[in-house]
């Protein structure tokens, strides 16, 4: 199969723009996701289920709801995410090996 | 003649290619902002050093630059660039690398939507902002939380236990005063009709701090434990935990955790001058008139500035129990009844 020449005859420069930058959050999304379901260490998974949060926001943002985008930043990366991390910062003895300090 | 040689291409360019235009635009007042941030924390730096060696009967800087060791900073920065770089073993490596990068990256974000004064050309004052969004005070609100993030990382990665406790400290002081903080935004927010920060201030045809006293105090409160300043620097209380979540670091990455602690103090002081000081509100100064809301803007930010290294200078620190035991049996209930009163007045005076 022969693919178009020009493909912008076809499509807005505008729409594949927009394309591009949701495949580009989809897949941070999904990856990050991903990451935190097999990481064998819990804080890495907490990080990078905040990073998934934030790419989220940016996916809100890049949909010009700005405010959604923001009170996803507030709310889950700055209450939910903070919430997590508090919670495996109080059984940080199991998880942490070799200490020294 | 000259100047009209250099603007015409410009405004033509403008008007062929908005979008391009607007890139380079954005990404000058990114440059800008960022030197504008660092330099300021380096003035902030060497007056903090100063006023406090004048509060406690020593000179301060005094040798180093021609006159009142002003390039005593400038030493103090080569010196941390040209320190060796070294990770603890057995730290959390990729945690510990990217720690100061997120807390410089949560100070950039705050400074990118706050105003840095306003210019009046013509009679009509421009305020200088990189980016006006309709929400910059809710934006601001959201930026600064993150910052909580940036201290669990720091103490984290450092796999040490007196970071970890400085993290557990610097944790806990910043989401019991982050809620009052918010509400006290709210309220303003309530009175002014816009969580946009340059409306707010156009809206100060009173100032906030007479509008609303109760909440300038508990807002002034909440920025200081923000901040992690005495009398709330639990988190790096040298006689118990040595430094807090810093004890690990080393030169430049030392460095830019105690940079970026000086630029949200100056970005703390602009925010509060914005909502409570009627920001770069005042009489217009004659001869200057240009640059006269400037001068108003910097008077107040330095006066905010001063006032909080004089209370790093009176007071001593409380126990962590004090401080999260204030947050949330005392400014909680306050800010709210803060909120009910904007609310009252707004309507009052609608």
């Amino acid at each position: 199969m022969e693919l178009p020449m020009d493909i912008t005859q076809f499509y807005d420069i505008r729409f594949l723009i927009e394309l591009g930058v949701f495949a580009l959050f989809a897949v941070i999304i999904i990856g990050l996701s991903i990451l935190t379901v097999y990481s064998r260490n819990i804080v890495h998974s907490a990080f990078y289920l905040l990073g998934s949060f934030a790419a989220v926001a940016g996916l809100y943002v890049s949909l010009n709801a700005t405010f959604v985008g923001v009170a996803q930043v507030l709310v889950y990366i700055g209450a939910v995410g903070v919430l997590i991390l508090f919670a495996i910062m109080l059984t940080r003895r199991t998880i942490m090996e070799e200490s020294h300090g | 003649m000259v100047l009209s040689t250099i603007v015409e291409p410009i405004t033509d360019f403008v008007a062929q290619e908005p979008k391009i235009a607007g890139l380079i635009i954005g990404l000058i007042a990114a440059a800008i902002i960022s030197s504008v941030t660092n330099v300021g924390a380096m003035g902030i730096v060497w007056l903090e050093r100063k006023v406090l060696g004048d509060m406690t009967n020593r000179f301060g800087p005094s040798r180093v630059g021609t006159r009142w060791g002003i390039l005593q900073l400038v030493a103090d920065a080569i010196k941390l660039f040209t320190k060796e770089d070294s990770i603890p073993r057995g730290a959390d490596k990729p945690v510990y690398v990217w720690a100061p990068i997120v807390a410089c990256m949560t100070t950039m974000l705050v400074a990118a939507v706050l105003p840095w004064g306003a210019l009046n050309i013509g009679g009509v004052v421009y305020p200088l902002v990189a980016v006006n969004m309709d929400i910059s005070a809710f934006f601001v609100e959201a930026a600064l939380s993150l910052m909580a993030i940036a201290a669990f990382m720091a103490g984290w990665g450092s796999n040490n236990k007196y970071s970890m406790l400085g993290a557990f400290r610097g944790i806990a002081r910043m989401i019991s005063y982050e809620v009052p903080m918010g509400i006290c935004v709210i309220s303003v927010a309530v009175m002014a009709h816009s969580l946009n920060i340059v409306e707010i201030v156009e809206a100060q045809s009173i100032w906030y701090i007479i509008a609303q006293p109760l909440g300038f105090v508990i807002f002034m409160i909440a920025l200081i434990t923000d901040l992690g300043r005495v009398p709330f620097d639990q988190s790096e209380a040298e006689e118990e935990i040595i430094a807090g979540y810093v004890t690990e670091y080393g030169g430049i990455r030392w460095g830019l955790l105690y940079f970026q602690e000086y630029i949200t103090m100056l970005l703390g002081s602009v925010l509060l001058v914005h909502l409570y000081l009627g920001g770069w509100n005042g009489p217009t100064i004659p001869v200057i008139t240009i640059l006269s809301p400037m001068i108003w803007f910097l008077m107040k930010v330095i006066l905010v500035l001063v006032f909080l290294i004089w209370v790093r200078g009176s007071l001593i620190r409380f126990r962590i129990d004090q401080v999260t035991d204030l947050g949330w049996k005392w400014l909680l209930p306050l800010s709210l009844v803060n909120l009910v009163w904007a609310v009252a007045i707004g309507m009052y005076f609608a």
